[in-house]
Order: structure tokens, then C-alpha cells, then sequence
């Protein structure tokens, strides 16, 4: 579907080219009445629509998990996906697809709420601008710690969630107590590299069809 | 403001089309690199600033020169 609305656009967007070419060598076009409305399409109408699907397309693909794993920094991060630990979250998770493996990533570290998704956008515009001309930090820490509203997102009345977590349902609900108390293996960045491995690469399991 | 928008209204139209031009050569180039921050950049910063620069140069434009017109 992405792509789809990718190609779409590529030929929106040679469209829009033609048109805007066609003001720029002959702008007395708009002298006549016709040539006004080519104007107001060529430089108004359609650079809005290019632009507003330009940044539809660049934000939905700036959700995959290839476009955080392309930074160096986070290989690491994208091999921890791939070790043979069940208690690993972010490894059973991605392995046994209880997350859309496509957007591995962005699943879990956006905050679900009205802005949620426009605050990890800028989060992650900075993250650009460290990684491309900044100083990248020794050790990658989270902003603020994990809350469980993210973790509840997904899992909240679910069956076996709620019968495993019976006891504890009303302190997970007000954060008195978090998720990570007792699922408290993570990325375990420090162990991957001798960690035995499920697969070869994450590039691989993201083209298994639904 | 004549530097920018030009001497008559063909001139402030053709700048504004350069820059659309610009933006969606930018932008073209940007969606051959999905999923890369970079490409993300290349739109951020010149795509989108470009398009966003040549569709208000062209709305400015109508303006100031509808305004001059009737000034005359």
C-alpha cells in the first residue's frame, strides 16, 4: 500500500513538474484567463497537495524499522531483535510477531497519546541532527522511563494478560507498579554480540508476508 | 520588495515557479531514498522549505501586484 502511495506520488509529482515548467518558460500564459487557472494549479494547487503528500509519505516511512536501523548507532538495537532469549521483550516480541515486525520500533517507544506520534517525530528530528552533526551519546538512554500505557496499549483485555496479571491489574493500570518490575529484560545491548542468534538478519524476516 | 518579486507579474511568477520547480526536483529525489533519514532530510529541509517558499512567493506576488494595479 506504501508503495502504491509512493508511485502515486512520483507521477503526481512529474505532473507537476511539467506544469510548473510550462509557467516558467511561458509565463504570458497568464494574461488569458485559462492561463491564470494553469498558474493557480501550477503554483499553488499542486505544490500543497506534493508537499502535503511528500510529508505524508516521508512520515509513515520514517515508522519502519528499517529507517531506525539504518543508522549505525542502532544496529546493535536491531540485533538484539534476533537473540535466542524468550525473556528478552523487544526479542520475543519481534520474533514470535506480536508487533508488526515493519514498524518494530516505532510500536514501542511512541508514546500513545493525542500527540504522541508528532512528539516522537521531533524526538526523532533531533535524533537526526545528532546523528548527522552532533556528538552521539556513549550509552543511549530513554527520555523518560517506559510507562506502562504502552505496554497496555496492546495488551490491556487481553485474555491471558488479564488472567496472568489478575493480582496486579489495578497497579499496572496507575503505574504504581511497572511492567518492567518483573519483564525487566530489554535490549541487553551489552550481551548481543555473544548472544546466540534465532536468525541472520532483521532485513530478512521483515519480507515474511502476513 | 522589488528584488524578490520582480518588475511586473511574469517575473514574480517565473521566480515562484523556479522555486516549485526546485522543490519537486528536491522532492523526487527525496522519495528515491524512503525509509533513510537522509531522504527524510533532503525533503525536510529542501523539498518541503523550496515548495513552501515558491507557493507563498506566488500567493505574494498576486497581491502585491493586484495592489499596484489598483494604485494605478
Amino acid at each position: 500500500m506504501e508503495l502504491i502511495g509512493s508511485s502515486l506520488l512520483v507521477v503526481f509529482v512529474f505532473v507537476s513538474i511539467a506544469f510548473a515548467a510550462l509557467l516558467v518558460t511561458r509565463p504570458s500564459l497568464t494574461a488569458r484567463r485559462g492561463g491564470k487557472i494553469v498558474a493557480f494549479l501550477a503554483l499553488f494547487v499542486m505544490p500543497s497537495v506534493a508537499l502535503w503528500a511528500g510529508l505524508s509519505v516521508h512520515m509513515e516511512s520514517s515508522k519502519t524499522t528499517r529507517f531506525c536501523l539504518s543508522c549505525h548507532v542502532m544496529e546493535p538495537y536491531g540485533e538484539s531483535l534476533l537473540v535466542e532469549e524468550s525473556f528478552a521483550l523487544p526479542a520475543s516480541h519481534f520474533q514470535n510477531r506480536r508487533i508488526d515486525r515493519e514498524h518494530a520500533c516505532f510500536t514501542c517507544h511512541t508514546t500513545y497519546t493525542m500527540f504522541g506520534d508528532y512528539e516522537a517525530k521531533l524526538k526523532g528530528l533531533k535524533h537526526l541532527y545528532i546523528n548527522f552533526l552532533g556528538e552521539i551519546p556513549e550509552k543511549i538512554e530513554l527520555y523518560d522511563p517506559f510507562v506502562n500505557r504502552e505496554c497496555l496499549h496492546c495488551h490491556a483485555g487481553a485474555r491471558a494478560f488479564v488472567e496472568m496479571h489478575e493480582e496486579d491489574l489495578e497497579a499496572l493500570q496507575t503505574d504504581e507498579m511497572s511492567c518492567l518490575d518483573c519483564h525487566d529484560m530489554a535490549h541487553a545491548i551489552e550481551d548481543v554480540a555473544t548472544a546466540p542468534r534465532w536468525a541472520d538478519s532483521v532485513e530478512g524476516l521483515l519480507e515474511v508476508t502476513p | 520588495m522589488k528584488w524578490i518579486l520582480g518588475e511586473t507579474l511574469e517575473t514574480g511568477l517565473r521566480r515562484s515557479g523556479i522555486l516549485v520547480l526546485v522543490g519537486l526536483a528536491t522532492e523526487l529525489l527525496s522519495l528515491t531514498m524512503l525509509e533513510t533519514p537522509a531522504g527524510f532530510m533532503l525533503f525536510a529541509i529542501g523539498g518541503g522549505a523550496f515548495l513552501g517558499l515558491g507557493v507563498l512567493l506566488y500567493l505574494w506576488t498576486l497581491v502585491a501586484k493586484s495592489e499596484t494595479r489598483r494604485q494605478d
